[in-house]
C-alpha cells in the first residue's frame, strides 16, 4: 500500500521543472542584474552583439572562426554542465548520476529553453551506429549567423561536444 | 497578479496608480481572503486527498506498478500545489510549465492513461472538498490538467 505520507516526507522530493522561467529566471530592475534561482548570475545578450561577435571573429580568425566558436562553446559547456549539475542534484537531493535519465533529459531541455538557447530534442535514429544526434530550434546564434551556404551553430556544438 | 504589481512598484516613484490600475488591485485585494481560507484548505488536506486517491488508483489498477504510481502521485501533488499558487496570485500562466512538464513526463514514461485517471480522481477529491463556489472558481486554474 503506498503511504502519501512517506512521499510527502522530506527525504522524498516531488519532481517539478526546476527551470520553469517563472521563477529560474529573476530580475533587479533597480540593480539591472539577472540572477537564476540558486543565485548565479545570468547573462543577457543583445541580437547586436552575437552579430557583432560573428562579424569580429570573421574578420580577426577567417575561416578559423568555426573552430574558435566551438572552442568557446566547449568551455561554455564546461561551466554550463557544472552549474546545472549543482542545480539539479541540489533540487533533487542526490547526484546527478544516479537520476532517472527521463528526469536528466526533460530537465536539459527546459534549462536550455530558460536559458534562451531555443528548443533541442535528442535523436537515437543513429544510436545503433554509435552516434547520438540532438537537435536545436530557435537557437540565437543560428538566427544571426551569417547566411552562408554552410552549417551553423558551432558555438551550440561545443557546448553539447562537452556535455555529452 | 504578481506581475502586475510587480509593475505597479517599478513605477511608484514616477506616478500614482490610475483610477483603473487601483480597481484592478482593489479587487484583486478584496478577494484575497477567499483565495487564501482555498490555499489554506488544499494545503491542509493535500495528504488525505492523495491518499484517498492513493487508494482508488491501487484498487482500480492492480496490475500498475508501484513505481509508475508514486511517480504519478508526485506529479499530481506537484501540479495541484502549482494550481493553488495559480489561484492565490491569479496567474493562470504559472500553470503552464508545469503542464508541460507533465505531458513531457507522460511521453517518457507512457503513463498518460495513469495520469488521466489520477487526475479525474482529483477532480472528484476537490469536488467533494470544496463548496460548489469554491469549486468552480478553482476550476479556472485546474482546468488545464482535466483536459491532458
Amino acid at each position: 500500500m503506498i503511504s502519501v505520507a512517506d512521499l510527502l516526507s522530506t527525504s522524498s522530493v516531488v519532481p517539478s521543472n526546476y527551470y520553469t522561467a517563472n521563477s529560474y529566471v529573476r530580475s533587479d530592475l533597480d540593480l539591472g542584474i539577472l540572477e537564476s534561482r540558486s543565485g548565479s548570475r545570468l547573462l543577457a545578450i543583445p541580437d547586436t552583439l552575437i552579430k557583432a561577435l560573428y562579424a569580429g571573429l570573421e574578420q580577426e580568425t577567417g575561416l578559423a572562426a568555426r573552430l574558435v566558436l566551438a572552442n568557446c562553446g566547449r568551455w561554455w559547456g564546461k561551466n554550463f554542465y557544472r552549474r546545472f549539475s549543482e542545480e539539479l542534484s541540489h533540487y533533487y537531493r542526490q547526484a546527478l548520476s544516479e537520476l532517472p535519465m527521463a528526469e536528466f533529459v526533460q530537465s536539459l531541455q527546459e534549462c536550455w529553453v530558460s536559458h534562451g538557447w531555443g528548443t533541442m530534442d535528442f535523436d537515437a535514429e543513429l544510436a545503433e551506429s554509435g552516434f547520438l544526434m540532438i537537435k536545436t530550434w530557435h537557437s540565437p546564434f543560428a538566427a544571426q549567423a551569417p547566411q552562408m551556404n554552410r552549417p551553423v551553430c558551432f558555438l551550440d556544438a561545443g557546448i553539447f561536444g562537452f556535455v555529452f | 497578479m504578481y506581475l502586475t504589481i510587480e509593475a505597479f512598484f517599478d513605477e511608484a516613484d514616477k506616478r500614482y496608480l490610475t483610477g483603473d490600475e487601483l480597481k484592478i488591485l482593489g479587487r484583486y485585494t478584496l478577494s484575497l481572503p477567499q483565495r487564501l481560507a482555498m490555499y489554506r484548505q488544499i494545503r491542509e488536506q493535500e495528504l488525505e486527498i492523495f491518499q484517498a486517491i492513493a487508494d482508488q488508483l491501487e484498487a482500480k489498477l492492480p496490475q500498475e506498478t508501484q513505481e509508475n504510481l508514486e511517480r504519478s502521485l508526485k506529479t499530481g501533488i506537484a501540479s495541484l500545489r502549482q494550481c493553488a499558487m495559480a489561484m492565490l496570485v491569479n496567474d493562470v500562466g504559472l500553470i503552464d510549465d508545469q503542464r508541460r512538464w507533465l505531458l513531457a513526463t507522460q511521453a517518457n514514461y507512457d503513463c498518460r492513461a495513469l495520469d488521466v485517471l489520477l487526475f479525474s480522481l482529483l477532480h472528484q477529491q476537490l469536488e467533494r472538498r470544496l463548496t460548489p463556489k469554491q469549486f468552480k472558481f478553482f476550476g479556472l486554474f485546474y482546468q488545464p490538467f482535466q483536459t491532458l
